[in-house]
């Protein structure tokens, strides 16, 4: 009796152990973050891209419409 | 028993479950062996993996070899050519040598001085290009086979005339890495000031901007209560806030453009003096307000500032497009020096007898970098015509000016379009140079050689017209 428990006991626990195998290496697999390739030249491309869009925004003078019906509504105070 | 039974099912499962582990082991030890047997042979990949991976690279040793012998065979019947010259062109594809052979025996001659790796690239153009362009001198045909691949078939289509031309304003470079193709050298102690300077600027304007709006709130609210005390008070306050807001984004633009390291260094310098005599303009206004203690003083500061909101806003625009492209010519450069990088490693990889097939990501990689840089291009030639426009006595603020600055944002946004899509066809590229070759290393710094233009619309050209733009706005 002792000796089947043992078995399965055993049994389960080197299930596990190939479960936890396999996790690492599908995590392994997937190391490299969604959209780069892990060379930095190329990674550099996509990240100068994002900067452009960044710089654009930041440059931009739409967002600023309070500002232009505020200096309007001074003219009528 | 009947846990016995349940024992030996469990154990059989895991047993089982081994089996397909085992085949997927298997199967990559043999992929690994066979991209990476050709190129090195301590692969150390199983024995019986190792011998397969031996048998199919003599194979693919064997095939090219009978290629060369075929092509040597071709090229024979033209004796004037050396053996060295035989030897290198022999190397090519089957179907491009009868191209190269089908040239007279001159044209063949002079192509066949340039090294083997631009001799590949002359022999993917089609018939009729490659017996113009071998009507060129040693000296061209350098700077043409330093080309990238779109930007060579495109010249291509030019006559010979136009050909000789562009390759007179062309100078080859040797770079390492995208960054030697700058206009101006930049610090990265300077980047690391200026991006401070930037965040500080940008919390500035985040604040002042918050500020406009709820002053603004206040303001009308004390106009309704017709209170002159409380009117005179919010009004001085947005005023103030709103000079804030302007000089900080005004600030902005300036970090940036001096961090901007395709601007050159006069254009940077007309620039951010033009920007600094905004923010000493914007800072006397800003003195009227706080000295005012009339409403009739306050709406004269504010006819002043709202003014000058106008100007700056049209400045603004157009300097924040100079950033935007100079940040894309930047890109494109790291595309260009990408693509020589790529050629280099393939060259190898054939050296080492491993065929890759990616000639057609390689042949979109490069065309989307050459669309993306003869959009930027054309943004460029947008920019100095208003830059010109404005050096002669053309408001910023005008329609005209915002018409080119428009035109000029729309090709920067294809410009930038072409990029990403680039960058894809990069990345699967990379991803399958890196299968047949895990070692690659398309960061390491070596050499390249890279064919620069020169451009009339460029900000090279523009510097006389910023300049002379100064000397009009001062005066």
């Amino acid at each position: 009796m002792k000796n089947k428990t043992a078995l399965v006991i055993l049994s389960l626990l080197l299930i596990s152990i190939v479960a936890c195998q396999q996790q690492k290496a599908a995590k392994e697999q997937s190391a490299a973050a969604p959209g780069t390739t892990g060379e930095a030249a190329v990674d550099a491309v996509g990240k100068n891209l994002n900067n452009v869009a960044a710089d654009e925004k930041d440059l931009s003078t739409e967002n600023m419409t309070e500002l232009d019906a505020g200096l309007a509504d001074m003219q009528n105070i | 028993m009947k846990k016995s039974i349940i024992s030996i099912a469990i154990i059989a499962m895991f047993i089982f479950s081994l089996v397909p582990l085992a085949f997927a082991k298997e199967a990559t030890e043999d992929a690994n062996a066979e991209t990476t047997a050709a190129a090195s042979d301590n692969s150390g990949a199983s024995a019986n993996a190792g011998a397969r991976a031996g048998i199919k690279a003599t194979a693919r040793s064997e095939r090219t070899d009978d290629m060369k012998e075929r092509n040597k065979e071709k090229l024979q019947k033209i004796a004037e050519l050396d053996k060295k010259q035989i030897e290198r062109l022999s190397n090519l594809e089957v179907k491009n040598v009868e191209k190269i052979a089908n040239l007279k025996k001159d044209r063949l001659e002079r192509l066949a001085k340039v090294s083997q790796e631009k001799i590949e690239r002359f022999s993917e153009l089609e018939q009729d290009k490659l017996e113009k362009i071998s009507d060129l001198n040693e000296a061209e045909l350098n700077k043409l086979g330093a080309m990238s691949r779109a930007r060579l078939k495109e010249i291509a289509k030019d006559d010979v005339q136009k050909l000789r031309m562009d390759l007179k304003n062309t100078r080859l470079v040797k770079v390492k890495k995208a960054e030697d193709l700058d206009k101006r050298n930049v610090s990265d102690s300077r980047v690391s000031e200026l991006r401070e300077k930037f965040e500080k600027s940008r919390e500035d304007f985040n604040k002042a901007k918050g500020d406009v709006e709820s002053s603004r709130k206040e303001l009308n609210d004390a106009v309704r209560s017709k209170n002159e005390n409380k009117t005179i008070e919010s009004g001085k306050k947005f005023l103030i806030r709103a000079s804030d807001a302007l000089t900080s984004h005004l600030e902005k633009l300036k970090s940036k453009v001096q961090e901007s390291k395709n601007i050159p260094e006069d254009n940077v310098k007309s620039i951010v003096a033009e920007i600094d005599a905004e923010i000493a303009k914007i800072n006397s206004i800003k003195a009227e307000v706080q000295a005012a203690t009339t409403k009739e003083q306050l709406k004269d500061a504010a006819k002043k500032l709202r003014e000058e909101w106008n100007k700056v806003k049209g400045i603004a625009k157009l300097h924040a497009e100079r950033v935007v492209s100079a940040r894309v010519e930047g890109i494109v450069n790291e595309g260009l020096v990408l693509e020589k990088k790529l050629d280099s490693i393939m060259a190898k990889a054939k050296e080492k007898n491993i065929s890759i097939d990616v000639s057609a990501e390689a042949n979109a990689f490069s065309e989307k970098i050459a669309a993306s840089r003869n959009y930027y291009k054309q943004a460029q030639a947008k920019l100095s015509e208003a830059l010109d426009l404005r050096a002669n006595g053309e408001p910023t603020e005008s329609d005209k000016i915002s018409q080119l600055i428009k035109e000029a944002d729309d090709l920067l946004k294809q410009a930038r379009e072409s990029l990403k899509e680039a960058h894809e066809a990069l990345k699967e590229l990379v991803k399958k140079i890196k299968e047949a070759i895990p070692d690659a290393k398309l960061s390491e710094e070596n050499e390249v050689e890279v064919a620069e233009e020169s451009n009339e619309s460029s900000e090279n050209n523009t510097t006389q017209a910023s300049t002379s733009m100064n000397a009009t706005a001062s005066a």
